[in-house]
């Protein structure tokens, strides 16, 4: 899958009537100088020479320099990763415990006013643009209340939470709350953590749609099953038959879908990304894509495509870990 | 023409007739309704131009200016109502030319099966898992922002959608007795395809159809918001981008009337899509 996306990608861009070249030069320079810059980027050269080289480079983990500035894509990337890991992770766990608990309370009331709700809430949810969500909260909580900061990672100014420092081991994993933590900077963690928790709701609100439903649908599938009028036939309360035996059954369709919404996650880490002003790879792709910077845009696109076939993988042990009958 | 008739009839049936789905059917095409009602006669609401900076810029609303001006000085009221047009017409299209493609292609895919089943399958599933925005944005900055685009772009993330859906319907109707009959008494791969498999498939592909138009929304609203797209044009994504601007002034009126918009449009067509579905799929109900 990797290779299919790196290969659509790298023809489409290279579609594009425009050059990187022509980014870094001011406008109207001699032709000349134009000439050299594309031959030293290698753009002069045949298409299938230009993408087995790239790919050879891909195999063994290069992605090459970016286009525009020369430095290496790997590391322009990974400093822009943890920012998007950090309010992805987050937004997820916000749209499966939102998503989770809305579709079991759905189901549980089915047919009742508080299920009618539940389903509406759902639709809405979906229905609703993150950047507009996004921008809501601001003015609630960050303008008219003042609770919270409206964008950016850190307070201004602020200076990078150092990581754990145990003379030879350095850890500095990027992830700000984190390595707050491991550094014990308690307030610099309630910064870091006070800059997440806007972005992070708006991202995983919208995206809890679709897992209300799905936990709804299924649930209300699980509940007819025989063991669950079992469970009630010995008395069991609503509450513990829901929680302690249906759920993790219904969860399993829930899971699969996780994986698949990711791909949604990401797509709406690039909007709330450009709302909040965090500096993260959505941020990095739109710069990226306006200075046709290939290299990068193909960096980009393979990190996002390995990202994806790591988080199927790690559904699919997951799924295999609920539901025992599941061997790997 | 018979089978256009049924096809009619599967999806305006559920509008007409009782049953689960239709109160959400109804209310989701009242919604789209006035929405596109408010598009087509805007110049009868307003009687302001929506891309004529000629005004104060940042007004709050008053009687002059009911929804206020924005950071162009332009008059938002006349913005909102005209900023749909571009929106729904791109999404419009981008669904017809999903079904032309993503349907055809799921109906052979799954009929033909073997190889060209598997490579057009792990194609479309690649696309599929992709981010869809990122898609349509490399593919808006590589040729361009026009309608045209707009709409191709959003089709190329959305054909997997119709594909999968269409694939995996006909495998299952493939397998019935009933079309191993029509086979047996000399039937043709185009009318088994057109008489008996498509009747079964096109509930699915409406409730495809229809979040494929609430997605398109929110899709190139989401570009515009970005800033990709024209930023002259009058349209709701673009005024959040300008609105974005202004709103930690405490600007609401900039973003919160096109931003409700956009959701209500959505909601739309949302609510036609989960309507259908129940219909469709008693397991929802």
């Amino acid at each position: 899958m990797v290779l299919i996306l790196l290969s659509v990608v790298f023809l489409l861009i290279r579609v594009i009537p425009g050059n990187p070249c022509l980014f870094k030069v001011e406008k109207y320079t001699n032709p000349e100088v134009i000439a050299t810059c594309t031959k030293n980027l290698g753009l002069d050269q045949p298409l299938y020479v230009q993408f087995f080289g790239y790919f050879g480079g891909v195999l063994h983990g290069n992605l090459g320099l970016s286009m525009i500035d020369f430095e290496p894509i790997s590391g322009q990337l990974f400093s822009r990763f943890p920012a998007t890991l950090e309010l992805t992770l987050c937004s997820f766990v916000v749209s499966v415990v939102v998503g989770v608990v809305l579709g079991a309370i759905g189901a549980q009331r089915k047919g009742t006013v508080v299920d009618g709700a539940v389903k509406v809430t759902g639709i809405l949810l979906y229905a609703f643009p993150v950047f507009f969500l996004g921008m809501i909260f601001q003015l609630i909580f960050g303008v008219y209340l003042h609770w919270l900061p409206t964008g950016g990672r850190l307070c201004a100014g602020c200076a990078v939470p150092a990581g754990l420092n145990l003379g030879p081991i350095h850890v500095q994993t990027g992830l700000y709350t984190i390595d707050s933590l491991l550094a014990g900077n308690l307030s610099a963690f309630a910064d870091a953590a006070s800059h997440l928790i806007l972005p992070s709701l708006a991202l995983g609100l919208v995206i809890s749609g679709v897992f209300i439903r799905i936990t709804r649908t299924n649930l209300l599938e699980t509940l007819r099953a025989d063991y669950v009028t079992a469970a009630k036939a010995r008395g069991l309360k609503g509450r513990t038959v829901i929680f302690g035996y249906a759920l993790r059954n219904a969860l399993l369709p829930v899971v699969t879908v996780m994986g698949l919404q990711f791909a949604l996650l990401l797509s709406g880490a690039v909007l709330t990304e450009t709302e909040f002003n965090i500096d993260g790879l959505g941020r990095y792709l739109v710069l990226k894509v306006y200075q046709l910077d290939y290299t990068a845009i193909q960096g980009t696109v393979v990190l996002i495509a390995i990202l994806i076939s790591v988080i199927a993988l790690l559904v699919d042990v997951l799924y295999a870990y609920i539901d025992p009958r599941v061997r790997l | 023409m018979s089978t256009l008739g049924g096809a009619a009839g599967k999806i305006f049936a559920p509008l007409v007739r009782r049953g689960s789905g239709r109160t959400l059917i109804l209310s989701g095409v009242a919604i789209i309704v006035a929405v596109v009602a408010m598009s087509v006669f805007a110049p009868y609401i307003t009687g302001a131009s929506p891309t004529s900076a000629i005004y104060r810029p940042n007004l709050a609303p008053s009687t002059g200016h009911p929804l206020g001006t924005d950071i162009g000085g332009r008059d938002v009221l006349a913005r909102v109502v005209y900023g749909g047009r571009f929106l729904l017409v791109v999404a419009f299209l981008a669904v017809l030319i999903c079904m032309a493609i993503g349907v055809p292609i799921g109906l052979a895919s799954a009929y033909r099966g073997g190889l060209v089943d598997r490579v057009v399958t792990l194609l479309m599933d690649s696309i599929y898992a992709f981010p869809s925005l990122v898609f349509s944005l490399l593919i808006i900055i590589i040729f361009g922002p026009t309608l045209v685009n707009y709409s191709l772009a959003i089709a190329v993330v959305y054909i997997p959608s119709y594909f999968r859906v269409v694939r995996s319907q006909t495998l299952s109707v493939k397998q019935l007795p009933y079309v191993d009959a029509a086979h047996s008494v000399g039937a043709g791969y185009v009318s088994v395809i057109r008489k008996y498999i498509w009747p079964n498939i096109i509930p699915s592909v409406v409730v495809v159809a229809t979040i494929n138009f609430a997605d398109a929304i929110l899709i190139t609203a989401g570009l515009d918001f970005i800033g990709v797209g024209d930023l002259l044009k009058p349209d709701w994504g673009v005024d959040l981008y300008y609105g974005r601007q202004t709103l930690l002034a405490g600007d609401w009126w900039t973003i919160v009337f096109s931003g409700v918009m956009i959701l209500i449009t959505a909601l739309g067509f949302s609510l036609i899509s989960e309507g259908y579905a129940e219909r469709t799929n008693p397991k929802l109900r």
